[in-house]
């Protein structure tokens, strides 16, 4: 399980987290939910090791890794899909989901979790020799996915997937994000879009200008009156 | 003028062509890779002609076989430099990273100036006569004397290593790392790939190739001093941008076009003006294909 | 007030006492040229014979009871690295200068020299406009400027080669231009036919193209203007491409460079002045540059060791510093030096040198009978 604890980033001169301390156990789907700017890409980069702490401990299953460098910690089970997608416009879907087991040699494995990939996206498997430029936002947020589980991951970290996408979209990605946890895999889900993301989570945190505002249960959250007016236009 | 002239001008053009393609190559992969337009890159070219140069005279002094002693020579040169490319990089470039664009870049031209003028010291303002170390090819006279031995061998030795190259890039694990790290650093981190290490395995990929680029014209033109590095990285330069900054293939056919280019102007105009005709024809592509031959228009990240 | 004023007047007092009183007690000889960079192999050797001659000078009394004293700036053949060296001699108060060694550099630097009446004379700058007629009246060389070249080995190449189609091959620069162009202007009035008249790029990677253009064009000769690193590359690709037939240089030709190019090397000439090596001053200049040097002399050291001579000699004629005098005794009374007795003419151009073709022979250069002397 990974937890951060009292954790701030910055960027230069610029606190872009204070304080921030987070839990997420195995087997659960934990949400951070926030506004534009709050602070919860810089908490995922924090985590995958491409920003470091300047105070503060991040722990997975007992280790610190908030020194480690990205590739270390990809190798430790963590993998993230990045705000944005990233996918690599002038690879093709089969050499993106390749990348995707980059750390690993066990073809066997590898192959068989291509498959479960198709599966999940089927879309994908058409679309297997065309450059991931050529792909509309949803099938390039699904190939996102798919190649972050092609490490299989044990915590999968996502950063706003419903980012541009058609609600149709969202809720695929988003039952596809169950089905993954349900399968196994301990999922870190950041949101802008807070009513989805607090549906399928077990436990979510709000954040504020780089701190946690608040915290508990994803039900309590959807029924709290703050969470309401402030993040779902109520 | 006949097609026996045409071909001849031709085959001349792909021998210096080749050499560019070479050098162009390190430009492109660097600035595929770090965005950075590695001016040292010609000095490199230069440190592995002159470290052939002292391998070779080594190994004739001690008595080596004469036929061996070009591959030593280049293998030692290759070596080398590649090691030279690589410290480049940890010193001059690496600190830069994060610093904005142009640091780097009077990094770049600070390095230059340092290498030529250490090799000046080290060794000498003259030029140096290199020996002749290309056997003689009979057959090649059956050809029609389109080319000489040094031509063919560079020809041989750089469509080879370009091919490997190229296989090397699209089909290998590491190959495949290195475009992903081209295309988006940041993502290939999150995906595991070490990108420090790729960056050094990038400059050492450039700076063998060059290194190689050094030795052939070494043998190519029996001499070679501590500022060839000057007018062959420029011409390089000029190549890769040609065939598109980044892209490979385009290195290869910058190099190729340019080196025909400039032959048959000699050839068919006059060699006053080789030089000005190749920047023209560079300024014309960018006109019409601001990305270059093969440039690639910039593809949306969604 | 009054204390200050007080205070300000013994300050200006202890200045000026502190600044010491001028009075000449040396002879200043500039000697700028490529002493560092790809050339400094023709500057270095002025250089040494400036040491050479001014030792020896100084160890037998100086010049007119002075001591020489010798100001040397590095150049490296740039143009603009030229003019740095001349300013800088000149606010080092010279009272001659020996140099420079290249053509471009020189005719640089002659204004700022010319401007302050400060001859210049040169050991190795052959390009003619410097001694075009009345143009530049301190300016002296004691070499052979590169049309005088062009004179003889024109005429070499008329009566001895009798040749009737020329391919010229030159870099561009002022001296190897100078030295084709020179020799294109006597050739084409005589009759003979230009197949072929191109600049190449020096430091190019390959020069293979031109040497086929020059196969297909079949040359009776080809004259090459230019340095002797771009002989040595272009000769050897010639002989690569077949191109077989005499090259014919100038006098920086005339070099190691060449004779390493082993069997490619024949067939190649070039001008070069005449063998004085039966002189006793050539055989003094020598043996002194051995002893101290442990080495043969280089390029331009004899021509250098003269105008250090030719200098000494005019001041000491003179009886002062004076330019005019100077160059009365320049123009007017014979000085001896290795390379033969010399004045020189209005123009500045040293008379009674001589030239000759020198031509490659069993792996060194030997002299032809082929020669004229300067007027």
């Amino acid at each position: 399980m990974l937890e951060l604890r009292q954790v701030n980033t910055y960027y230069g001169k610029i606190q872009a987290l204070q304080d921030v301390s987070i839990r997420v156990d195995d087997g659960e789907i934990v949400t951070l939910i926030g506004a534009n700017g709050a602070g919860k890409s810089t908490t995922l980069m924090t985590v995958c090791g491409i920003l470091h702490p300047r105070s503060g401990e991040i722990v997975w299953n007992g280790a610190p890794i908030h020194q480690l460098p990205p590739h270390d910690i990809v190798k430790l089970g963590i993998s993230q899909v990045p705000e944005g997608r990233l996918i690599f416009p002038e690879l093709t879907v089969r050499e993106n989901l390749d990348l995707g087991a980059f750390l690993r040699s066990d073809r066997d494995g590898i192959a068989s979790d291509m498959d479960y990939v198709f599966e999940l996206f089927p879309i994908l498997k058409e679309r297997i020799s065309q450059q991931g430029g050529t792909l509309s936002g949803g099938e390039q947020q699904m190939l996102a996915v798919g190649r972050a589980l092609m490490a299989r991951p044990k915590l999968l970290l996502l950063d706003e997937p419903s980012l541009g996408l058609a609600p149709i979209i969202i809720q695929q990605i988003f039952s596809i994000i169950q089905k993954v946890n349900a399968d196994g895999t301990t999922v870190f889900l950041v949101e802008q879009n807070a009513n989805q993301a607090l549906r399928i989570a077990h436990r979510g945190y709000v954040m504020e200008n780089g701190r946690i505002a608040m915290e508990g249960r994803a039900s309590d959250l959807l029924a709290s009156e703050e969470v309401r007016k402030a993040y779902l236009g109520m | 003028m006949d097609l026996q002239y045409f071909i001849e001008l031709l085959f001349g053009g792909l021998t210096r062509g080749s050499i560019y393609a070479l050098i162009a190559l390190g430009y492109t992969l660097v600035y595929g890779i770090i965005g950075l337009i590695n001016f040292a890159h010609g000095e490199i070219y230069m440190v592995g002609a002159f470290t052939a140069l002292l391998v070779a005279g080594w190994l004739g002094y001690i008595g080596f076989p004469a036929g061996g002693i070009l591959l030593v020579a280049a293998l030692a040169a290759v070596a080398w430099t590649a090691a030279y490319g690589f410290t480049l990089e940890k010193v001059a470039y690496k600190p830069l990273r994060s610093a904005p664009r142009l640091s780097p870049l009077i990094s770049a031209i600070g390095m230059s100036i340092f290498l030529q003028n250490y090799v000046l010291l080290a060794q000498t303002s003259d030029f140096v006569p290199f020996p002749d170390l290309v056997p003689e090819m009979p057959f090649l006279a059956s050809l029609g004397d389109v080319m000489g031995p040094t031509d063919f061998l560079i020809l041989v030795v750089s469509c080879t290593t370009m091919l490997v190259l190229v296989f090397w890039i699209r089909y290998t694990r590491t190959g495949k790392a290195m475009r992903a790290t081209a295309q988006n650093r940041k993502m290939a981190m999150l995906l595991g790939i070490n990108a420090d290490s790729l960056i050094s395995v990038t400059f050492i990929v450039g700076s063998a190739l060059a290194a190689l680029g050094g030795v052939l014209i070494a043998s190519h033109m029996g001499q070679i001093n501590f500022n060839i590095g000057f007018l062959a990285g420029m011409k390089a330069f000029t190549a890769a941008v040609l065939g598109g900054i980044g892209s490979v293939p385009g290195a290869v056919v910058g190099g190729l076009v340019l080196g025909i280019a400039e032959s048959m102007t000699t050839g068919y105009l006059s060699g006053n003006y080789e030089d000005v005709l190749s920047f023209c024809l560079l300024i014309l592509i960018l006109i019409f294909r601001p990305d270059g031959i093969l440039g690639k228009k910039q593809v949306q990240k969604v | 007030m009054k204390r200050f004023a007080i205070c300000a007047a013994a300050l200006v007092a202890a200045v000026a006492l502190a600044c010491p009183a001028q009075a000449k007690d040396t002879i200043k000889i500039g000697v700028p040229g490529a002493h560092t960079g790809g050339l400094a192999s023709y500057g270095m050797p002025t250089l040494n014979a400036a040491k050479i001659v001014s030792e020896k000078v100084n160890a037998s009394g100086g010049v007119l009871g002075m001591k020489i004293q010798l100001l040397a700036e590095d150049d490296q053949c740039k143009n603009d690295l030229a003019s740095n060296a001349a300013t800088k001699l000149i606010s080092e108060d010279a009272d001659v200068v020996m140099g420079h060694i290249c053509s471009g550099p020189t005719k640089v630097a002659l204004p700022y020299y010319n401007k302050e009446h400060i001859i210049l004379m040169s050991p190795t700058a052959t390009t003619p406009s410097l001694t075009a007629a009345g143009v530049n009246p301190m300016f002296f060389r004691t070499v052979a400027k590169d049309d005088a070249q062009a004179a003889l080995t024109s005429k070499f190449i008329l009566e001895s080669l009798k040749s009737k189609k020329i391919a010229y091959v030159h870099d561009n620069d002022e001296y190897g231009k100078g030295f084709a162009d020179g020799n294109k202007d006597i050739l084409e009035k005589a009759g003979v036919e230009t197949v072929l008249y191109e600049a190449v790029t020096p430091d190019a990677v390959d020069f293979s193209a031109i040497s086929r253009k020059l196969r297909h064009a079949k040359p009776d000769v080809i004259v090459f203007g230019g340095y002797k690193d771009l002989a040595g590359k272009l000769i050897k690709q010639f002989r690569r491409e077949k191109v077989n037939c005499p090259v014919v240089g100038p006098d920086g030709v005339k070099d190691q460079a060449i004779l390493e190019l082993g069997a490619a090397a024949e067939n190649v000439y070039c001008s070069y002045p005449k063998d004085t090596s039966t002189l006793p001053l050539f055989k003094e200049a020598r043996e002194a540059h051995v002893k101290q040097f442990g080495s043969e002399p280089g390029f331009g050291y004899y021509n250098a060791y003269a105008a250090m001579l030719a200098l000494i000699h005019g001041i000491e004629k003179a009886g002062s510093t004076d330019t005019a005098k100077i160059i009365e005794v320049l123009h007017n009374d014979p000085v001896d030096t290795p390379i033969g007795s010399l004045t020189f003419n209005a123009n500045g151009d040293a008379a009674g040198m001589g030239l000759s073709i020198y031509t490659v022979k069993d792996g060194k250069f030997v002299e032809t009978e082929f020669n004229i002397t300067l007027k």
